[in-house]
């Protein structure tokens, strides 16, 4: 008698505390009805640069704009995995960080709200924006985000070991020849920078979007507008070759010092420590470059290849999710945070990078407005495609077999297209 | 009252029964179900019945996946368990500090993996690395430790068992103290030497320990993934795509979550077959005392 009561009161406890859980998991939401609405805004950024951006969203919410908006950050390399959890799950933030290429499947699939309806009923100048990173934000016919950046590559030359090796600077006419011949002669000229050996090039092009401007530059392509892979064409054999021909004759690092397989910015330690004369980057690089090295550099436009001058324009925008609640007022949010003023204290001075809003240039250092009229006069937009991330991971990882000698040139870009086909034929068809 | 007796202990693993059968058993059912369907997240799943299943036949990156991963669990485990029971028998022995010494070599395992992968991926490189630079002094040449194959290989095996060594040394020091005296004395009264004493005694005496910490390892190491993902991201190439690492990518890269749901399943039959093997193989060399 006395067991049966303990089991029956065993199992009330246990219903109740279901219950209660069950009410805790799967009811706590309703309550929010009464509240102000709340606009979640998605970043992937560094510390120094969030911190300019939780200033911002400060800004914004002290204005009292009858909603508020939350901020979440996620470090980059988890970004992207994050968004397709939310994805899956429904739980997109209304306002997101949007990077071409990284997130095509987004654009493409119809998750992004067309905001044109929006720009017109407001006073926004879109001439104002940098045209070829809007031109990134249309899709079908209309405007799907806003750039806060621009960037592509530039050259970046250590000023110090050139006047070591006796040679006159870079200048915006170079090529790759005249890349190639500096490096020898610096390898030669200039034995040792605190007794550990110089190199005249620090790193190779690497597998993300910036690959499909070196291609271009020597006759090939990645996936051009019409949808044909040219990554194993004869034009991006040659790119690639020039760069490991680079690594071969001793003019650029190992693979490990050169970041192969790091996105752009990686760790380029031979140019961090002074020993490498040139270096492929972008401007998002100038602040730690400034903050951190200790000889004088300066920048020009990334050589021309035999073919053209075409490095691959690329930046960040943000845009608003199609199921958000509040779309008036996440747009409200967006024409903010790509305001002028905003640009101008979180991206063009702080360093950050290149604004996507040209008014906002004159607000940059010296050396970042030089390397933004660089980038302006002489990138071109890649053509982003669905499936482009799993292609540039396919690539990254032929790359490292071809820098590591364990594959021709030749090999590696016949199986990334191999598979590039593959995957847009699953994304777009035959 | 005998059935009521009988009854008592499921009624009690009901609350748990519950949380398994939600958020353990219900998932794996979907996730069977996932592999015959194609899925990118971004539109709703589409039934292709066999398809995953085939082009997991078809694909040659699963072969490969399944060998990088044999590769690490035949380095990596024996490493941990030799590892394991000597540092246990250090400890044991030491007179003073042991538990400095105890939390020495425990502090790896409470490590974040991300955060030692930065000062893994200082240490391994070719020419600036601490390693090499040791190397150097036995005038053995600069290894590519993350730019080649092999030493890719060694180099995530290098990182996991030291890791994981911690672990199994507080195992085993748990078996050392379970070791009655008495038999340690009665082989010193016998003049046995200490290697017979260690082989005949001790050894035997620790294989519940041994069994456990090889079943553990076993299955974490056909697991492995933050160690690859924070240090090589599977390369150079593909050198370090193990199992988990090709279901990232085929999940989170190409958004591909049916045939990612079908190396799942795979991976998880796999380590179901392994561990039942050691579970039957324990009788011949298990010794409960």
């Amino acid at each position: 008698m006395a067991e049966r009561k303990q089991i029956q009161m065993f199992l009330v406890t246990c219903l109740v505390l279901l219950t209660l859980a069950g009410g805790t998991l799967f009811g706590g939401g309703s309550a929010e009805s009464d509240e102000e609405p709340t606009i979640r805004f998605a970043v992937a950024m560094d510390p120094a640069r969030l911190k300019l951006y939780e200033a911002a969203v400060e800004e914004f919410n002290a204005s009292d704009r009858g909603f508020t908006v939350v901020l979440e950050n996620t470090p980059w390399s988890e970004y992207w995995q994050k968004l397709q959890t939310q994805t899956a799950s429904g739980t997109m933030p209304d306002v997101w960080n949007y990077v071409p290429g990284f997130g095509q499947e987004w654009l493409e699939n119809g998750l992004l709200l067309p905001i044109d309806q929006y720009v017109e009923a407001s006073d926004m100048d879109l001439a104002d924006f940098i045209p070829g990173m809007l031109d990134f934000m249309r899709y079908e016919g209309n405007l799907y985000g806003l750039p806060y950046d621009m960037s592509g590559h530039i050259l970046f030359f250590n000023k110090e070991l050139f006047d070591q090796a006796g040679l006159d600077y870079p200048t915006e006419e170079w090529t790759f020849a005249d890349v190639r011949a500096a490096a020898e002669t610096i390898v030669s000229e200039v034995e040792s920078v605190e007794g550990e050996r110089v190199y005249g090039f620090g790193n190779y092009m690497n597998s993300s979007w910036s690959s499909a401007g070196y291609y271009k530059s020597f006759g090939g392509d990645f996936v051009t507008p019409d949808l044909e892979v040219e990554i194993d064409s004869q034009g991006s054999i040659d790119a690639l070759q020039y760069f490991v021909d680079l690594r071969n004759d001793g003019l650029a690092p190992p693979p490990t010092e050169a970041g192969i397989g790091d996105t752009a910015g990686g760790q380029f330690i031979t140019w961090l420590t002074g020993r490498s004369a040139m270096i492929l980057d972008g401007p998002w690089a100038i602040p730690t470059y400034v903050d951190t090295v200790e000889f004088d550099f300066d920048v020009v436009p990334v050589p021309a290849g035999p073919a053209q001058r075409a490095p691959s324009l690329l930046g960040g925008t943000f845009v608003i999710d199609k199921d958000t609640d509040y779309p008036q007022e996440a747009f409200e949010f967006l024409a903010f945070i790509t305001s002028e003023s905003q640009l101008e204290t979180i991206v063009a001075e702080s360093g950050a990078g290149i604004p996507g809003r040209q008014s906002a240039f004159d607000k940059m250092t010296p050396l970042m407005e030089k390397a933004a009229n660089y980038i302006m006069q002489t990138n071109q937009a890649f053509y982003p495609v669905r499936g482009s991330f799993a292609i540039f991971d396919k690539q990254n990882s032929e790359f490292e077999l071809i820098f590591n000698g364990e594959k021709s040139v030749e090999e590696g870009l016949t199986a990334v297209a191999a598979f590039a086909r593959n995957v847009v034929r699953e994304n777009y068809g035959e | 009252m005998a059935a009521r007796t009988r009854l008592t202990p499921y009624v009690f693993l009901i609350p748990s029964a519950i949380f398994f059968l939600a958020f353990t058993f219900w998932p794996i059912l979907q996730g069977l179900a996932l592999t015959t369907f194609e899925w990118n997240l971004f539109k709703s799943p589409e039934f292709v019945g066999f398809k995953n299943w085939n082009a997991l036949i078809e694909r040659g990156d699963f072969g490969h996946s399944l060998w990088v991963t044999g590769k690490i669990v035949l380095l990596a485990v024996p490493s941990i368990v030799v590892l394991g029971i000597a540092v246990a028998v250090m400890v044991d022995r030491v007179g003073r500090g042991k538990i400095f010494y105890r939390s020495v070599f425990f502090a790896p395992v409470i490590a974040s993996p991300v955060a030692m992968s930065f000062v893994m991926r200082a240490m391994f490189r070719e020419e600036s690395g601490v390693i090499n630079f040791f190397l150097g002094f036995f005038s053995i040449p600069n290894v590519e430790w993350l730019a080649s194959s092999t030493g890719a290989v060694s180099a995530v095996v290098m990182f996991f068992v030291w890791q994981a060594t911690g672990n199994s040394m507080l195992i085993f020091l748990a078996g050392l103290q379970g070791i009655p005296t008495a038999l340690y004395e009665s082989a010193n009264i016998d003049g046995a030497r200490p290697s017979q004493t260690f082989f005949r005694i001790t050894l035997p005496m620790l294989s519940p320990a041994t069994f456990f910490v090889l079943i553990i390892q076993t299955v974490n190491s056909l697991q492995i993934f933050a160690h690859i993902y924070t240090l090589t991201r599977g390369g150079p190439g593909y050198a370090t795509t193990a199992m988990v690492p090709l279901i990232h990518q085929t999940a989170f890269v190409q958004y591909n979550m049916g045939l990612a749901a079908t190396y799942s399943v795979v991976l998880f039959v796999l380590i179901l077959i392994v561990t039942l093997l050691q579970w039957h193989n324990q009788r011949r060399w298990v010794f409960y005392g």
